[in-house]
């Protein structure tokens, strides 16, 4: 008789968002102007013929002057178009136009904070209305595939994509002893569901609710929350399993700060062997990320240190997505050149490697990975899911106009969850295409990935030339 | 086959204020002497009693040789860029290519002053492209249209199958019954059948409507399979198989519940209300010898028909090229990744496939180094919006072009990119909303799309006058007619 | 306790004005600290009387709109419109006994059109002869949570 052993699978990994409803009213791009004075007030009004209700109900929210029309228009121009005095006519929102800066924009502002919401991708009709390319990440395209192995379900069915990581350094080989135990040491790793690690802005109007609800959201993911370490007490606590202390050399460490934590971060700077030794004699079993600045050759830093027993590297970016000491050189650049030096130093899984800097978007994450990290830090995305308008007015001692310190904790959890899950299902949508089924084999995926450079100048670079007696059209 | 051309018909906006450029305004000061009616050669101005600024979109600006707001001896008239003009369209259908493409939907011609109507604003690509022209081109007396053959051949591959030559190089792309109206599929074909081209029915099924039209009417057979039956195969002459959409590669079609009407569901054999997927990539397909088989099953039901392959543009759209010509197709049909969809995930429409102006001349070069190059009619699409664009990717190696939001901006869409929400297009295009539906009549449409379709004929004849070509089929492939900006001085 | 009321005016200001981007606009926030609160519009006549009824109604002592200058308005006579919204408005409160010179409108100047700032501060001087309004003390404070 055959014995048959029941065998639940492993629960998938689901991230379950809500509608998170805003606390202010966001800014829109649309700035409807209306002119009333003239108006024939004919029966068939084209304002009651909005397809979308917009001049129904209207009201004004007196904090910041928000006329509910403007939240509401969806720019069809039917009524700019119909009027018979032509009363209705259009503009851009000044306060929209004025969110954020070149790179962190108003539109991706304004869809970061719908992904906070909803929850949901961002779906549109029509085609892209980008720009053909552009700097950075936007100079890369990702692949498809016409014909795949793929999932039968769909990407949210029964079989699985995986987007889990595992930090922490993969030996090169293990050995055993005679009976089949294993003789070296077990690998000591930290595996997340997700490759996207929550760390708390540089600035932003942040009260211990805000960061309670960071952490809150962060232990409802799976992933972690990397904050200053100074700032971890009272509640925070309780949230040690998902929280990386950032190690400050000038703060001195407490002896059983680290009690609980799984993973911390020291900056690799003057003082990192002593500090290391520091953690390892109290927590031999945390791991240590080093956060180093992504400079211009940052790869030979890399590769010096990865045989003195550092197995997990956070190389930073600036918030615009660049090296740090090159403007002109963008975070992309920066991963893959260090993975590459890895890989033909045959070294690439001893060590993992952590990304970060002005990423926006979750084809941001995506692409990074592609490029070589293993994961990414995101840090301004999770403020702006709060509304953050990234206008710095905190940075000034004026007061945020979203008020960002008086929100709830569990708000603020369900907002981040909201946000991290609608990139969780982006980062899904991009490796379906590819066909691939598991994050860690998107990992330095560049024969994979299309860039623009190198796809310009090969099509484009052996055109005709303007001769003499020709003109261009 | 109809192969006399339809004539432009006048067909003005069909709302009250169209939208142009510029705008004009009048002070109290005016005397309503008319001047500046006598003097504007585009009727911007009527006397109707009154003197009157009726159509200021025809204005064309600053530049106008008579201008009115000069002449005005009252000095009643000032002119200024109209604000709403700035705020419409996007990068790559700029508020000045819309207005432009409205024009040729009005008049059959292209604007006479004041607007870009050739290139867009996405600063790559065709929009870096240009193409190059002797000064001055060998006087030509024949008259402007004609002589220069647009005509191209769509079966070059054996004689069992229907020899089909459209009289112009593009014809519809597919556009779904369901995310848009009968009456938007219906002005389609009807154009496609004056121009004596063709107009594919999309993913959604075939309404019964077209059956007049089945000559000129491309059925898909997409992975949902919607409405796909042995007696739609049977009435085509060109079946078009959709593996990917350029928009949304490595994912299926996607029609929102809100859009799923009972005249919809009735079409997709599906359930009112609830959202349709079309799975990617079609499940009985895994590999070359299984896309012949399906080949196979068209060939058998409708022995005559041409095989069209729609395909994305991934890393190896070269292989997949010379696969779909090894199993059997006659068309192959790159829809490149800017293109325009239903509805798509927006991380898959910038980032996911590459822009069409890549995959073609990889696609043309590869299948030139393979021989067979003259034995399929390879077809781009993904974002061609002017003739100048169907110029540019002809000389970069496609036989064709496929025509997709140029058609829907010609019945006036907007590009505010609101088709999946709800009800759908509050213009009335993209929906299938029965009052929303009525705010375009199928005469408009047919005649709008008719004369758009006219209009870039003219343009094509005379860029290939200009180059010293007799037939579009003389710039295929002639990479020397074109420069791109970055690289024009090496 | 009650603290120190501080006396908000509210500035409503087209887009157009010279130097007014945002940058400029938060100095002027920093200069003059909880004083005042700007809000740009796409266009000086999109002010309503409901604007400034409003303001005047939760926070502001005072509410002014900037416009453009005659013959510059984008929309050809915003800055029109708005003149003559201002008066009605005017009307309105006066009808209700708060002072008419509560609300006001500041026609940018043709020759030399004035910054933002400029502006500002020509606002900011009037309307210190103002006494503190007495609808504002109606309410118990101005920071009512709004949700």
């Amino acid at each position: 008789m055959i014995k048959t052993e029941r065998v639940f699978m492993p629960a998938k990994y689901m991230i379950h968002t809500q509608i998170v409803p805003n606390r202010f009213r966001p800014l829109t791009k649309s700035g409807i102007i209306a002119w009333w004075e003239g108006c024939l007030g004919c029966r068939v009004c084209v304002k009651r013929q909005c397809v979308y209700g917009v001049y129904r109900n209207r009201d004004l929210d007196v904090r910041q002057m928000i006329d509910s029309m403007d939240n509401q228009c969806m720019n069809c121009l039917r009524c700019v178009q119909g009027c018979p005095r032509e009363l209705i006519h259009k503009s851009i929102n000044p306060e929209y136009e004025a969110l954020g800066d070149s790179h962190w924009t108003p539109d991706i502002i304004a869809q970061l904070w719908n992904q906070a919401e909803t929850g949901k991708i961002p779906v549109s009709g029509a085609g892209y209305s980008g720009p053909f390319s552009g700097p950075g990440f936007d100079s890369m395209w990702t692949d498809m595939s016409e014909i795949v192995r793929p999932t039968r379900d769909g990407i949210h069915g029964r079989e699985y994509i995986s987007t889990g990581i595992d930090l922490g350094g993969t030996p090169k080989h293990l050995a055993f002893t005679d009976s089949g135990d294993l003789e070296s040491e077990p690998p000591s790793l930290v595996d997340m569901p997700l490759p996207i690690i929550l760390r708390v802005p540089p600035f932003g109007s942040l009260s211990d609710n805000t960061i309670k609800g960071w952490a809150m959201g962060a232990r409802e993911l799976g992933t972690f929350l990397a904050l200053p370490n100074e700032i971890i007490k009272g509640e925070l606590l309780a949230f040690k399993k998902n929280l990386i202390p950032i190690i400050s050399p000038c703060h001195p460490l407490l002896h059983d700060a680290l009690e609980g934590v799984r993973l911390v971060e020291v900056p690799w700077g003057e003082k990192w062997k002593e500090i290391t030794q520091k953690i390892k004699e109290a927590h031999p079993s945390v791991l240590i990320s080093y956060r180093t600045p992504l400079v211009r050759g940052v790869e030979e830093k890399v590769l010096s240190i990865v045989n003195s027993g550092v197995s997990i590297i956070y190389l930073e970016g600036t918030s615009s997505g660049r090296v740090t000491d090159d403007n002109s050189i963008f975070i992309k650049d920066g991963i893959r050149q260090t993975h590459l030096a890895l890989v033909d130093n045959g070294m690439r899984d001893e060590i993992t490697i952590l990304a970060g800097g002005g990423l926006a978007m979750a084809e941001h994450a995506a692409k990074s990975i592609i490029c070589g990290a293993d994961g990414v830090f995101i840090d301004f995305p999770i403020l702006i899911a709060l509304e953050c308008r990234m206008c710095r007015r905190c940075t000034k001692g004026l007061p945020c106009p979203v008020e960002i310190d008086r929100a709830e904790a569990s708000w603020v959890a369900s907002r981040v969850t909201n946000l991290i899950g609608a990139w969780h299902n982006q980062l899904l949508e991009v490796m379906s295409a590819m066909g691939i089924r598991d994050v860690r084999r998107l990992r330095g995926e560049t024969g994979r990935a299309m860039f623009y450079e190198d796809l310009d100048r090969s099509t484009f670079g052996s055109l005709g030339t303007l001769r003499e007696g020709y003109e261009l059209e | 086959m109809n192969k006399e051309l339809p004539e432009v018909v006048i067909t003005p906006s069909r709302f009250r204020n169209p939208i142009g450029k510029y705008r004009l305004h009048r002070t109290n000061e005016c005397t309503g002497c008319g001047q500046c009616v006598e003097i504007c050669p585009y009727g911007v101005h009527v006397k109707i009693g009154r003197v009157l600024t009726k159509n200021h979109y025809r204005c064309i600006g600053p530049e106008c040789p008579n201008a009115c707001f000069e002449a005005c001896p009252a000095g009643a008239l000032s002119l200024k860029r109209n604000p709403t003009f700035d705020t419409m369209g996007d990068l790559r259908w700029t508020p000045d290519l819309l207005v432009s493409t409205w024009c040729m939907a009005e008049t059959g011609d292209v604007p006479q002053g004041g607007l870009e109507y050739r290139i867009g604003d996405s600063n790559g690509g065709f929009d870096r492209l240009r193409l190059v022209f002797p000064r001055f081109h060998r006087t030509n007396s024949s008259p402007l249209n004609e002589e220069v053959d647009l005509g191209i051949e769509l079966n070059r591959r054996d004689n069992s199958s229907h020899r089909i030559r459209i009289e112009v190089p593009f014809y519809g792309a597919g556009m779904s019954y369901g995310s848009v109206s009968i009456t938007t599929m219906l002005s389609r074909v009807r154009a496609a059948t004056a121009l004596s081209t063709f107009s594919c029915t999309g993913e959604g099924g075939y309404p019964d409507q077209l059956k007049p039209y089945d000559d000129h009417v491309i059925t898909q057979v997409a992975t949902g399979l919607f409405g796909v039956r042995e007696e739609t195969i049977k009435r085509v002459r060109i079946v078009e198989f959709k593996y990917a959409q350029g928009a949304k590669p490595g994912l299926g079609g996607h029609l929102l519940g809100d859009k799923v009407t009972p005249a919809v569901a009735r079409m997709r054999e599906a359930v009112v209300g609830y959202p349709l997927f079309s799975p990617f990539p079609f499940h009985s397909v895994y590999s070359v010898e299984d896309h012949k088989k399906h080949v196979d099953w068209i060939k058998a039901i409708n022995p005559n028909a041409l095989i069209s392959v729609k395909v994305s543009t991934p890393t190896d759209v070269d292989m997949v090229a010379i696969g779909s010509y090894y199993a059997g197709a006659h068309i192959i049909h790159l829809d490149g990744s800017y293109g325009g969809t239903g509805a798509a995930p927006d991380i898959a429409k910038k980032n996911i496939a590459m822009p069409i102006e890549y995959a073609i001349p990889i696609v043309h070069k590869f299948l030139m180094e393979e021989g067979v190059r003259d034995k399929i009619t390879v077809i781009a699409s993904g974002g061609i919006r002017t003739p100048h664009d169907v110029a540019k990717i002809i000389a970069l190696g496609a036989d064709g072009v496929c025509t997709g939001t140029a058609e829907l901006v010609a019945l006036e869409c907007i590009r505010c990119h609101n088709c999946e929400s709800g009800r759908g297009c509050a213009r009335g295009i993209a929906t299938t909303d029965s009052e929303l539906m009525k705010l375009i009549d199928i005469d408009w449409g047919t005649q709008r799309i008719i004369n758009l379709f006219i209009a870039w004929r003219k343009e094509l004849i005379r860029i290939l006058k200009r180059l010293g070509m007799k037939s579009i089929r003389e710039l295929v492939g002639k990479t020397d007619c074109l420069v791109h900006l970055d690289y024009m001085n090496k | 306790m009650t603290e120190e009321k501080k006396q908000t005016l509210a500035l409503f200001y087209c887009q157009q004005t010279p130097e007014s981007s945002e940058q400029e606009r938060q100095c002027l926030e920093e200069k003059y600290e909880r004083s005042i609160r700007l809000f740009p519009i796409p266009c000086g006549g999109r002010i309503e009387p409901l604007h400034f009824l409003r303001a005047l109604e939760e926070f502001a002592n005072a509410a002014y709109v900037i416009v453009c200058p005659e013959g510059e308005c984008r929309y050809f006579e915003g800055n029109l419109r708005a003149k003559k919204r201002v008066q009605k408005t005017r009307e309105i409160i006066e009808s209700i006994g708060l002072e008419g010179n509560r609300i006001g409108i500041l026609i940018n100047p043709r020759e030399n059109p004035k910054s933002l700032a400029r502006l500002v501060d020509e606002i900011v001087c009037n309307a210190s002869q103002l006494e503190p309004s007495r609808v504002l003390n109606l309410h118990h404070s101005p920071a009512r949570p709004f949700h």
